[in-house]
C-alpha cells in the first residue's frame, strides 16, 4: 500500500478533513474545477491534479485582482478621493458583498454539511469541533476579501505613501472584512437557531436566490441608467453616502476597524501600529464572541436543520386522494413531475425558472437606456425623445422596412436588438433544453424502467423550457410592438419568424442533451457550473453564431445597395423561410435518432 | 415468465459483471436471486428492466424481448431499484398518480389501491409530504406501493426489504406470496438469507458474474447432503467458487456447477 500513514493531533486532522473531504448537501458555490465525485472516468480536469487545477481557479481571479489595481491608479489620479475615501469605498464593498453572498456562504460551510452529525459521534469535544468548523468557514470568506487588497494597495502607492502605511491600510482592511464575515456568522448561527423559517433549507435557498438574482438585476439596471447619465455625480454620491455619519455608525457597529481610518490618515508610525493592534485586537475580540455565540446555539441549529422532521403535510381524506389523483395522459404526466422538481429545486428554480424569467426585462432596460443614453447625447430631452417616440409609431406602421432602417437609426437599433434577444435567448434556451435531460440525475435510470417511449419523455422535458425560454420573450416583443402600433402583418411575421428561430434553438439544444447527457453529478450547481459545461456555453454560442450566420449575411446584402445582388423583400422572405423550414426538419429527423440513442445508453 | 438466454454483460469490453447466463423464472413462483456484493446481481436486473443494454443474448418478459419490443416487455412488469431515492422533489400522492399514468390505471381503481397500500404500509398520513422528507425506509415503502399499484404480472425486486420496518417486511413477503400463487412471478435479490428460505420456492446463486446454483433449498440440502441452512450452504458454495477462481479447477474438492447452463439440481 503506497499511501503514507501521518500521525495528526485530532483537531488537525479534523481540520484536515474539513477543508478536503466535506461534501455539502446543496453546494451552490461548487468549484466548477473539481473533480466529480461519482465520475468513474476521470475527467479532464480532475487528470490535471491540485496543483494545476488550483493555477487555472486562480488565473480569473488573478486577472480581476490585477484590474482592481489597474483601477487603484486610475482613482489615485482623482482629486477628491483620498486613502481614507478608499478604505471606506472597500468595506463598503465587502459589506455589499456579503450582503449579497455572504450569508448564503455561511449557511453553506456551518449547516449544509452532512458532516457535522457525524463528528458529534466521534470523541472530539464540541469546542474542538466549533473551532474548526468557524476556522474553515473566516479562511475560505476572507479569500473573497482579497478583491480590494490591490485596489487599496496600488491607489496608495500611486499616492505616494509608505510601505509601512500601505501596509497599515491592508491589514487594517483585512481586520474589518474579518470582523464582517464573523459578525455574518453570529447573525446566522441566531438566525438558525430561532427561526423556522431559516431551517427550511429549500425555502430559504430559494427566497435567498430570488432577492440575490432581483437584486442583482435591479443594481445592473440602475448602473445602465447611471452610465447613461452622469457616471461622475453618481462616484460623488456614493463617496457621500460611504462617508455619511448613519451609514459610518452602522458599519462601525459592524466592523470596528473602518474607525481606524482616522489614525492611519496620520501616517505617524507610532499610530500606524497603534491602527494594525487595535484592529487585530477588535478580530480578537469578535472571534471570542463568536465561539461564545456558537456553543450556545451552533449545534442546536445544526440539529434541527438535518434531522429528518415530519414533512408538513395534512392528513388527506379519500376526497383529496380523489382531487389529487385526477388521470393525465403519460405526456402531461412526465410534464408535470418535471415541473414540479424545476419549481422546488431551488437551485433549478434560479437557474432554470427564475433567470429566464427575468432577463427579457433587463434586455429592455438596456435597449432603453441606450436609446435615451443617444437621443441625450444629440441634446433631446426626455419630451422631445417622447415626441421622437409617437413619430416613430406613424414611420414603423409603413410596410417598407428597408427604407425605414435606412431613414431612422433608431429603427435600426431596435431591429438589431429584435435579432440580438432572439439569438442570445435562443443560445440560452439551447443550454437550457441541453442541460434539461441531464437535470433528472439519478432519476433517469428510473424512468427508464417505466414503460415510457424516449420521444415522449423528451417531448414532456420540452414543455417547460418552451414555456419558460421563449414565452416571455415573445410576448415582451409582442407587447412593444403593440405600443409602437408596428403593422400587424410585419409583426406577426417578426414574432413567427422569432418563434421558429427559438424552437429551434431549443431543439439543437434538446438533441445535444440526449446525445451527452451527464447524470452522475454530486450536486444541482455542479450541473451547471462544473465538468465541461463553460466549454459546453462557448460551443453554443458559436453554433448560435452558425445558424444566425446565413441570415446576417443575406440581411446585409439586402441593405446594402449593390444591384449584383440585391434582393427584393419578398425574395428575401423566401430564401429565409426556405432556411428555417431545412433547419427544423433537420432538427426534426435529428431528434428521434436522438431519443433512440438516449433510450439505447447505459445508466 | 422471464427467459434468460446466453445474457452477458460487459463495461468495458474484457471484464464480465455478467457472463453468459441462462435462466428460466416460471409463472407462479417466487424465485430469489443471492450472491455476495459485486455479484452481479443489480446488474441482471437492470439489464431485465431495460436500464443497462446486454453485450450479447436477450431477456423476455411474457414473451416480449426487453432489446427489441422494448415498451411492451416493460409494461410486463414493475421494479424496485436498490436506491429508493427518486423524485424527492414530489409527495407520495403525487408520485403515486405519476406511476399511476404510466402504467394508464383508471381513475377509479387507483384511488382505491392508493389508499389500500398506503394505509397497509403505514404511508396513509405521509402522503401529502414530500418524499424528501421520508426516512430511508419509508421511501423504500413509497417505491415498493408504487411498484405494486400497477399489479403487473411480473415483479422485479432488488432488495425490497432493506429499511422496511417488521410489518411492512411481512405484508411484502405475504403480498408476493399471494401474487405467486395467482400464476404470476416473482424476481427478487436479495442479503437476507433467512427472509430467501422461508419464502422462495426456487433460489439462484450468483457469483462474479455466474449461476453457481439454480433449484429448491431442498435440493440444495440434497446436494449438500446435509440438513443445513440456506446461509450455511451459501457461504460454503461461494467459499469453493472464491477457491476455485484463484487457485484453479484441479484444487477444489466440490464438483463445480456449471455455470453456463447454470446447472438445476
Amino acid at each position: 500500500m503506497s499511501y503514507k500513514f501521518k500521525q495528526k493531533t485530532a483537531y488537525r486532522s479534523l481540520l484536515n478533513v474539513m477543508f478536503k473531504g466535506e461534501e455539502r448537501v446543496n453546494a451552490a458555490s461548487a468549484s466548477p474545477l473539481k473533480a466529480n465525485a461519482k465520475n468513474r472516468k476521470k475527467s479532464f480536469f480532475s487528470k490535471l491534479g491540485t496543483p494545476v487545477r488550483l493555477l487555472l481557479m486562480a488565473i480569473p481571479f488573478g486577472a480581476l485582482l490585477v484590474l482592481l489595481g489597474v483601477q487603484g491608479y486610475y482613482m489615485s489620479k482623482v482629486a477628491f478621493i483620498t486613502a481614507e475615501v478608499v478604505y471606506k469605498l472597500a468595506v463598503f464593498g465587502v459589506f455589499m458583498l456579503n450582503l449579497l453572498f455572504g450569508l448564503f456562504g455561511v449557511v453553506s460551510y456551518l449547516y449544509y454539511v452532512k458532516d457535522i452529525t457525524f463528528y458529534l459521534s466521534l470523541p472530539l469535544t464540541a469546542d474542538q469541533i466549533l473551532k474548526a468548523k468557524f476556522l474553515q468557514y473566516l479562511t475560505l470568506s476572507s479569500l473573497g476579501s482579497l478583491l480590494f487588497v490591490p485596489l487599496i494597495a496600488s491607489f496608495n502607492y500611486f499616492k505616494g505613501l509608505s510601505v509601512l502605511e500601505i501596509i497599515a491600510w491592508v491589514v487594517c482592511y483585512l481586520a474589518a472584512a474579518l470582523c464582517l464575515d464573523i459578525v455574518w456568522a453570529i447573525v446566522t448561527i441566531i438566525l438558525i437557531r430561532f427561526s423556522k423559517f431559516a431551517r427550511n433549507q429549500d425555502r430559504f435557498i430559494m427566497v435567498y436566490s430570488v432577492l440575490t438574482i432581483v437584486f442583482s438585476l435591479g443594481f445592473a439596471t440602475v448602473m445602465q441608467f447611471v452610465r447613461a447619465i452622469d457616471i461622475d455625480g453618481f462616484s460623488h454620491s456614493v463617496v457621500e453616502l460611504v462617508g455619511s455619519f448613519v451609514v459610518g455608525l452602522i458599519m462601525a457597529i459592524l466592523t470596528p476597524p473602518l474607525l481606524l481610518s482616522k489614525l492611519l490618515a496620520t501616517g505617524v508610525v507610532w499610530q500606524l501600529v497603534l491602527a494594525m493592534a487595535l484592529g487585530i485586537l477588535a478580530v480578537a475580540a469578535y472571534y471570542w464572541l463568536l465561539g461564545e455565540v456558537g456553543k450556545r446555539y451552533y449545534f442546536d441549529g445544526v440539529l434541527a436543520i438535518q434531522m429528518k422532521t415530519s414533512g408538513g403535510g395534512r392528513e388527506l381524506k379519500a376526497d383529496d386522494i380523489r382531487k389529487l389523483s385526477r388521470g393525465k395522459s403519460i405526456f402531461k404526466s412526465l410534464a408535470k413531475a418535471d415541473y414540479i422538481k424545476y419549481r422546488r429545486n431551488p437551485t433549478f428554480f434560479t437557474q432554470a425558472i427564475l433567470t429566464p424569467l427575468l432577463m427579457p426585462i433587463l434586455f429592455i432596460v438596456i435597449f432603453g437606456a441606450s436609446i435615451f443614453a443617444a437621443a441625450s447625447k444629440d441634446g433631446l430631452s426626455f419630451a422631445a425623445v417622447k415626441e421622437k417616440l409617437m413619430e416613430l409609431r406613424l414611420i414603423v406602421h409603413e410596410f417598407t422596412l428597408l427604407d425605414v432602417i435606412k431613414e431612422t437609426p433608431i429603427m435600426a437599433i431596435a431591429i438589431l436588438g429584435f435579432l440580438l434577444t432572439t439569438m442570445f435567448f435562443g443560445v440560452g434556451g439551447v443550454q437550457a433544453a441541453r442541460l434539461a435531460v441531464s437535470s433528472d440525475g439519478e432519476d433517469f435510470a428510473f424512468y427508464r424502467a417505466l414503460p415510457i417511449k424516449a420521444e415522449t419523455y423528451l417531448l414532456a422535458k420540452s414543455r417547460l423550457h418552451i414555456l419558460i425560454g421563449i414565452l416571455p420573450d415573445f410576448l415582451l416583443w409582442l407587447a412593444l410592438g403593440l405600443v409602437i402600433n408596428l403593422n400587424p402583418v410585419v409583426l406577426i411575421f417578426a414574432l413567427l419568424i422569432k418563434l421558429v428561430i427559438m424552437l429551434i434553438f431549443m431543439g439543437i439544444g434538446f438533441n445535444i442533451g440526449a446525445r451527452h447527457p451527464v447524470f452522475n453529478w454530486d450536486n444541482e450547481m455542479r450541473l451547471y457550473k462544473g465538468g465541461k459545461n463553460a466549454l459546453w456555453v462557448y460551443l453554443q454560442f458559436f453554433i448560435g453564431l452558425l445558424i444566425a450566420a446565413p441570415l446576417g449575411v443575406l440581411a446585409y446584402f439586402s441593405l446594402k445597395d449593390n444591384p449584383a445582388i440585391h434582393l427584393e423583400f419578398w425574395q428575401l422572405t423566401a430564401i429565409m423561410l426556405a432556411y428555417i423550414a431545412l433547419l427544423a426538419v433537420i432538427c426534426f429527423v435529428w431528434f428521434k435518432k436522438s431519443a433512440k440513442h438516449l433510450w439505447k445508453r447505459d445508466c | 415468465m422471464i427467459e434468460i438466454k446466453n445474457c452477458a454483460k460487459s463495461y468495458d469490453g474484457k471484464k464480465f459483471a455478467v457472463k453468459d447466463l441462462n435462466l428460466v423464472v416460471r409463472d407462479g413462483e417466487i424465485f430469489g436471486l443471492l450472491g455476495p456484493n459485486g455479484a452481479g446481481k443489480s446488474t441482471l436486473l437492470k439489464m431485465m428492466v431495460g436500464v443497462l443494454a446486454p453485450t450479447k443474448g436477450d431477456i423476455s418478459l411474457n414473451g416480449h424481448s426487453i432489446t427489441t419490443d422494448t415498451l411492451e416487455a416493460k409494461r410486463q412488469f414493475a421494479y424496485v431499484s436498490d436506491n429508493p431515492d427518486h423524485l424527492l422533489r414530489l409527495k407520495g400522492i403525487e408520485f403515486l398518480n405519476f406511476i399511476a399514468d404510466i402504467y394508464k390505471i383508471s381513475e377509479d381503481k387507483r384511488q382505491s389501491r392508493i389508499e389500500q397500500l398506503a394505509k397497509e404500509f403505514g404511508m396513509y398520513d405521509e402522503l401529502d409530504n414530500r418524499i424528501q422528507s421520508y426516512s430511508h425506509g419509508m421511501r423504500q415503502k413509497m417505491m415498493v406501493i408504487g411498484a405494486l399499484l400497477s399489479e403487473p404480472d411480473i415483479w422485479l425486486l432488488d432488495e425490497p426489504m432493506t429499511g422496511l420496518d417488521p410489518r411492512a417486511s411481512f405484508y411484502l413477503k405475504q403480498k408476493m406470496r399471494e401474487h405467486a400463487d395467482s400464476g404470476k412471478t416473482v424476481l427478487f435479490s436479495t442479503h437476507v438469507l433467512d427472509v430467501a428460505e422461508k419464502v422462495v420456492d426456487r433460489v439462484g446463486i450468483i457469483n462474479q458474474g455466474e449461476l453457481i446454483f439454480v433449484g429448491t433449498v431442498a435440493e440444495m440440502q440434497e446436494h449438500f447432503q446435509a440438513n443445513t441452512s440456506l446461509e450455511e450452504m451459501f457461504l460454503e458454495l461461494t467459499q469453493e467458487e472464491a477457491k476455485f477462481l484463484d487457485e484453479g479447477p484441479e484444487n477444489t474438492a466440490e464438483t463445480q456447477a456449471d455455470s453456463s447452463s447454470g446447472t438445476e439440481f
